[in-house]
């Protein structure tokens, strides 16, 4: 015969108790997305309810802008100036493709593109950004392309030095993180001359008149030192900020259209409760019917702030004055992209990345909040998942 | 007098109307949070032998209060649930007849909301400073030590 012992099994259930609210603080503290996705499916419509209640009797204290604006497309002074500031010079035979970028990954040292195929790109073609040479594309997918930037490890890239009298011709080795590019190579072994301009070479392949386009790898910058050996002329060079939104690629031979739009969702949306009742007033719960998981929200033209979680058809967005967009923001500085220092007071845009369209409007750098009007719109820009590393 | 479980729920959900806006005054921040002071000043030490009720309620709470905050239905579960569970652990070993364990025992109950509520803050990159996580704790501490609760009074409903 098997026998319980006394209060076996209150132990058990106490036990079991005991597991349950431990799993369920794990889950809070190192949160599984699909877990919490599926509640939210589940109780989401049943909570939305009461924040509208909520909301309404907060609505009641608060001074809250009612200012109802139409939503119209947002052209952005960012994207504009980098597609002014950004093309490359104009010659016989080349059409200049502009694409948006996903990604710079500085540790594998390539880029990478937001159309492929479909947009008619193919191995092979090479990439810039106003007289900036950035690399060339080394494969394609349908939907994305990816660059091999000039100084990634063991990229050849061929440049020439201009003299009053001769050109030079040299290469250049990519070494990756280890460093700026070396120049590895130069005809008859001639000096290099410390600033000179390095300009890109094109290979026999190539359009010839690309060499017409004036595109340049940097400056010949010494590095080392005679006495150990190792005195070298490196490539000083950066890749424009501007060149994080869109780069150029050069092509002889185009399909129907010449500039491929990065996909961004947007939709509309309705401040449903201002003020979060564990966090305070910096949250703000919106409701919109987006049929995406929004990333950014937006009183029309200006961002308001980061959406943090969504739940179905209403989510929770985080409102940060625009000094607490940080290395994510950008501004315009005689015409030209940069990103933004911290100290400036300038008008900052969104640099793009974790789902935020590039280039929408944070406003003064040392404004303060703002209280969101009741009629929004939240965004999300899919491709660009990642974060912009550099 | 017997207090039945939907008065519970109704005034509930009176607070959650109300307590989005309270977290919003000048003190606000420092407010103990309404749902788990609600929750501990409803569920009598010990809890009743089932306590079925006391978690239906923990869960009706924290429905509410993920309907008006970031924090998720389950980190709301998750925070009421283990207060619960601490409270119950700790009425065991102290007796309730001083201020100073009923004190102590409601303190390290509302000890999971804070860290819970900590975490989130940090996974969201939200501003919530220790001292406001302290002063919430001490003072759901406080509110619960003053009110004095036991199983006598049965609030579900049982016999007293």
């Amino acid at each position: 015969m098997f026998f319980l012992l006394p209060g076996a099994e209150r132990n058990r259930k106490k036990l079991l108790t005991v597991l349950a609210v431990l799993s369920l603080c794990v889950q809070s503290c190192f949160p599984l997305s699909f877990v919490d996705d599926a509640v939210h499916a589940v109780l989401g419509p049943v909570m939305q309810p009461i924040t509208r209640l909520a909301g309404a009797w907060s609505s009641l204290f608060q001074q809250l802008p009612q200012v109802d604006k139409s939503a119209n497309t947002y052209n952005s002074p960012l994207i504009s100036a980098e597609r002014q500031f950004g093309h490359p010079l104009d010659v016989p035979g080349v059409a200049w493709l502009e694409v948006p970028v996903l990604d710079i990954d500085e540790e594998s040292g390539q880029m990478k593109l937001a159309a492929g195929r479909n947009f008619h790109l193919s191995a092979g073609q090479i990439v810039a950004f106003a007289d900036n040479y950035l690399g060339r594309i080394s494969e394609v997918e349908d939907d994305i392309a990816y660059v091999d930037l000039f100084n990634r490890a063991g990229q050849r890239t061929g440049i020439k030095l201009l003299s009053k009298t001769e050109t030079t011709r040299a290469v250049c080795f990519g070494r990756g993180l280890s460093g700026s590019a070396i120049i590895d190579w130069i005809e008859d072994e001639k000096v290099v001359e410390a600033q000179a301009t390095l300009w890109w070479r094109p290979r026999p392949l190539d359009v010839a008149h690309l060499s017409k386009a004036g595109l340049k790898l940097g400056k010949a910058v010494s590095e080392g030192s005679a006495a150990r050996g190792d005195y070298m002329f490196v490539v000083a060079h950066e890749i424009p900020a501007s060149a994080e939104g869109r780069v150029y690629v050069a092509a002889s031979a185009i399909g129907d259209s010449i500039v491929a739009e990065p996909i961004v969702h947007h939709q509309t949306a309705q401040r449903i409760m201002l003020g979060d009742a564990v966090f305070g007033n910096r949250l703000l719960a919106v409701a919109s019917r987006a049929s995406f998981a929004p990333a950014v929200l937006s009183d029309h033209s200006r961002v308001c702030g980061q959406v943090i979680a969504w739940r179905g058809n209403w989510g929770w967005a985080h409102l940060q004055q625009p000094s607490r967009w940080i290395n994510e923001s950008v501004a315009l500085h005689d015409g030209r992209v940069r990103l933004h220092d911290a100290g400036e007071d300038q008008v900052i845009y969104t640099r793009g990345g974790s789902g935020v369209p590039r280039g929408m409007l944070l406003g003064e750098s040392n404004a303060g909040l703002f209280t969101p009007s009741a009629n929004l719109d939240v965004w999300l820009a899919p491709q660009s998942k990642g974060v912009v590393h550099q | 007098m017997k207090v039945r479980m939907s008065v519970y729920l109704v005034l509930a959900l009176v607070i959650t109307t109300v307590f989005p806006w309270m977290r919003q005054l000048s003190v606000g921040d420092y407010l103990p949070d309404a749902w788990l002071l609600l929750l501990l000043l409803a569920v009598p030490t010990p809890m009743p032998h089932s306590a079925r009720k006391p978690i239906i309620l923990a869960l009706c709470f924290a429905l509410l209060r993920s309907s008006v905050a970031l924090s998720s239905p389950i980190a709301s579960c998750a925070s009421l649930l283990a207060a619960l569970m601490v409270r119950e652990g700790l009425t065991r070993l102290l007796s309730d007849s001083l201020f100073i364990y009923r004190f102590s025992s409601a303190v390290l109950s509302a000890v999971p909301m804070a860290l819970i509520d900590i975490s989130i803050a940090s996974q969201h990159q939200i501003e919530l400073s220790y001292t406001t996580c302290a002063w919430r704790v001490l003072l759901t501490g406080f509110i619960v030590a003053l009110v004095k609760r036991r199983s006598s009074n049965s609030m579900f409903g049982g016999k007293g």
